[in-house]
């Protein structure tokens, strides 16, 4: 026991005994920090994997409601009442007044019966016999009433199993389990026959408590005022109806339900009942919470990501200009970082950091922001400030921290940051243009050597304010300053290119190449936007036509839409007037749409998206995974394609939560039939993630930079005689 | 498991060191320059930690000589133990092929994690 050797050693004194011991001691708090770290790290990931699982069982469970059709049979078997959902799983027209028996493969017949006669577990997999005469393997579950009264019809799901990596594993397990579904059949008037044990699990109500009462006046389901004789006034005509509503519990409390009705129709094709099912989101809310947290959050650092950053920078802006008082915005790059990178290994370059991060963390203010925007760029916001010199002095502070050597492992790294400060309203009052100047001030704090802070100023940019700017951006569509590149998506396994993204680029005669970013918000506030995207459109399908003639194997050309298009009512006509004038089909065109503006204007964005895409044109989530995203609201989306943010791209090699949140959503968008397109790819370690993933096309500096028509001509000669070689 | 010596003329800091390393590795222990080189031909440890200091006829630097210009024991992962302030002890500990040094007091984890690296375990 090591308390007997102390005394004796204590009792032989040596000093350079107690100086060992000392450092051991030393040694002791250092490991009991360094586990203090782990655990967090450990719970941390414990919760993202939670979430992760949840998000999975939601997947699963919206997929079997996706593909499943329900029947009813009278006791003996014969079908008297099924969904469209189930003809189609049989290819038949009607399967009412059929033997259920006559559906079901011999070989599968006995278990049936058993289900039937209550001996069984009441799910079970068979072979379905299609109209074409084929087999199908599918999950078959009867579905057992809660209520006392005797039962007169037997109600079925079905399932097909597909050949799908998803189904077939982790669902087996999901469905053995009691459903995680409330389920309800109605009669024609609506009125409540049957519900089953999990209905009365999540809502607490007894079946009789709900019995006899319409499916959209029970107390369980709270619908907005109006919208009740909204949904049952279509139900006929639409047979069916899904979306979120609030759900209530018999002991008063709410939740978010997602509620899917589907009409049931009898021998006459009539409809004769309602089939009727919801889920209980709450936990899934939480763990979008959890998620929307790590898509915030850097992993490294734990600082905010670049698109917290955006959202703090509106607010402190939006809030600055009611106060009157000044903004500063700093850009931080450190100096020498990718030295360092390259001669000691990333481990250390990340060390330095997170090192970095924290110290810049310990000079600012509880209300101010400092944000890891990729790579060694770091971002400070300091909201409510009365001078000038108040940033400066909080820049000082930063340098000053960042002055004594950074220890990593055995290794002294020095490492200075620049800081370009740009100030509300001094530089700029809008978001673009303050992060343009801080970044140009940060160029000349390196030019000057690096360690400093440098103010922006007008000669920083050669052109001049944001007046000029606009008149001259008015011109540039009639003066043919705007012109189009193209980049290419190639399928996943690289074998072909699908299609290119369309992006827009300006030509000034005397600023020379201004980018996107610095024009599009331009566009946006002048209004020019809607003409602009007009031409966009025009362009791009112009030349898509050209390639088309030219016998260029592109399928489709995908364009940008803003928030401003999208709000114009007119904006559906304006596409397909484009579209027809070129000649394309609708199929060569593609729109691309950010989560986020598909999210905050979901209803007017609904339809005129639905009236697009029935003249064959599709529609792809942009930036996806940078938003907040209702789950559920997402599988009403008329859409087709989703393309996941360059950041997740970007991470998905170093970072585990990065790979399992693109690999969710690549999970989630099978589930729903979409495609999923990776931007921003760049190696080839991405790109092999990504196959394994599922993705299924891929956009980015690895396949192809934006290039003009000619440039992308002469590439794709290239590319076409590599593969022939 | 791996085997380590230990060698250092103070039985505290033996006592010390082996109860870092004890239960990672199997230990042997010498108090003096002349039984360390003993011990090494004998028992062929994969790393011997060595204290420079150690009074009767041979030092540390001896012994480490001695082990990394005989043939059969160069490859032993050698680690002097130094006392502070002697930077010319440290250049001569390189010179004379040692593997590693530690400045005492030393840090056990980094005793631990030269280990590691060395000789695993």
């Amino acid at each position: 026991m090591w308390t007997d050797d102390f005394s004796q050693c204590a009792a032989s004194a040596g000093k350079n005994i107690c100086a060992q011991l000392f450092r051991y001691a030393e040694d002791v708090q250092a490991l009991l920090a360094e586990n203090d770290d782990l655990q967090r790290k450990y719970v941390s990931l414990d919760r993202t994997y939670r979430s992760i699982s949840e998000y999975r069982h939601l997947l699963a469970t919206l997929m079997r409601t996706t593909a499943e059709g329900y029947l009813s049979t009278d006791l003996s078997g014969k079908v008297v009442g099924c969904t469209h959902s189930a003809n189609l799983i049989f290819g038949r027209e009607n399967l009412i007044g059929i033997d259920l028996f006559c559906l079901i493969a011999e070989a599968s017949r006995p278990e049936i019966l058993a289900i039937m006669n209550g001996g069984n577990a009441p799910v079970s997999t068979v072979r379905l016999v299609h109209a074409d005469g084929r087999h199908i393997a599918a999950r078959v579950r009867l579905v057992s009433s809660a209520s006392d009264r005797p039962q007169k019809v037997i109600h079925w799901i079905v399932r097909p199993l597909v050949d799908d990596s998803i189904q077939a594993s982790s669902l087996e397990n999901e469905y053995a389990e009691p459903l995680s579904e409330g389920l309800f059949v109605t009669n024609l008037a609506g009125k409540v026959v049957t519900v089953n044990a999990t209905f009365c699990r999540i809502t607490g109500y007894e079946a009789s408590d709900v019995l006899g009462l319409h499916m959209l006046n029970m107390n369980s389901t709270v619908l907005g005022d109006g919208v009740l004789e909204g949904v049952w006034g279509q139900l006929p005509v639409t047979g069916g109806w899904q979306g979120e509503v609030v759900g209530r519990r018999k002991d008063g409390e709410t939740f978010p339900e997602w509620l899917s009705i589907n009409a049931v129709r009898g021998s006459d094709g009539n409809v004769v009942g309602y089939f009727g099912t919801f889920h209980d989101l709450s936990g899934l809310q939480e763990s979008e919470q959890c998620l929307s947290r790590m898509a915030y959050y850097d992993v490294l650092t734990g600082l905010p990501n670049r698109h917290l950053f955006n959202d703090r920078l509106r607010m402190a802006l939006s809030n600055v200009r009611r106060s009157g008082k000044r903004m500063g915005l700093f850009f931080i790059d450190l100096d020498r970082f990718k030295q360092i990178n390259d001669s000691l290994g990333h481990d250390v370059g990340d060390e330095l950091l997170i090192s970095v991060a924290q110290r810049i963390k310990s000079v600012i203010r509880e209300v101010d922001t400092v944000a890891r925007l990729g790579g060694d760029e770091f971002s400070v916001i300091l909201p409510n400030l009365s001078d000038p010199q108040d940033a400066a002095m909080v820049a000082g502070k930063i340098l000053e921290a960042c002055q004594p050597a950074i220890h990593v492992g055995s290794h002294q790294l020095l490492s200075s940051p620049s800081i370009g400060i740009a100030m509300f309203p001094e530089n700029g009052d809008d978001e673009s243009s303050l992060l343009r100047r801080a970044d140009l001030a940060m160029y000349s704090a390196k030019a000057e050597g690096g360690n400093t802070y440098r103010f922006f100023e007008q000669g920083n940019e050669g052109e001049s304010d944001r007046l000029t700017l606009e008149t001259a951006f008015r011109a540039a569509l009639k003066r043919d300053e705007l012109y189009l590149v193209y980049q290419p998506q190639m399928a996943a396994d690289c074998t072909e290119i699908v299609g290119v993204e369309a992006l827009m680029r300006w030509r000034h005669p005397e600023f020379g190449d201004v980018s996107p970013n610095v024009f599009i918000p331009i566009a946006e506030w002048t209004g020019v936007i809607t003409e602009i995207g007009r031409w966009l459109i025009r362009t791009a399908c112009r030349q898509m036509a050209e390639w088309r003639d030219a016998g260029i194997p592109i399928r489709r050309v995908a364009v940008n839409v803003s928030p401003r298009q999208l709000r114009d009512q007119n904006f559906p006509n304006i596409v397909i007037d484009e579209l027809r004038a070129s000649g394309l089909p609708g199929s060569a065109l593609e729109l691309e749409i950010t989560e986020s503006e598909l999210m905050l204007y979901p209803e007017a964005t609904l339809n005129k998206l639905a009236e697009i895409r029935s003249y064959g044109i599709s529609i792809a989530i942009d930036d996806f995974g940078t938003g907040y995203s209702n789950l559920a609201r997402l599988r009403a989306l008329p859409i087709d394609r989703i393309k996941v943010d360059r950041s997740f791209v970007l991470d998905i090699e170093a970072d585990t939560n990065a790979n399992a949140i693109s690999a969710c959503i690549v999970t989630l968008a099978k589930a729903m039939n979409l495609e999923v397109v990776a931007e921003g790819v760049e190696t080839n370690g991405q790109l092999e993630y990504l196959l394994r993933q599922g993705c299924d096309l891929i956009q980015g500096y690895l396949f192809g930079r934006p290039m003009t028509p000619e440039v992308l001509n002469t590439w794709f000669h290239e590319e076409d005689g590599e593969a022939q070689r | 498991m791996k085997k380590i010596l230990i060698v250092d003329d103070q039985a505290d800091i033996r006592r010390l060191i082996s109860l870092t390393l004890g239960r990672k590795y199997v230990l042997l222990e010498a108090g003096d320059g002349a039984s360390a080189i003993s011990m090494v031909e004998a028992s062929r440890p994969d790393a011997v930690i060595l204290d420079l200091m150690m009074p009767g006829g041979l030092d540390g630097f001896d012994v480490l000589t001695k082990i990394k210009s005989d043939e059969s024991t160069r490859t032993i992962c050698v680690v002097m133990l130094t006392a502070k302030g002697q930077a010319s002890d440290i250049d001569s500990a390189i010179i004379k092929g040692a593997d590693a040094y530690l400045i005492k007091p030393f840090s056990p984890l980094q005793l631990t994690r030269i280990l590691q690296e060395h000789i695993g375990g």
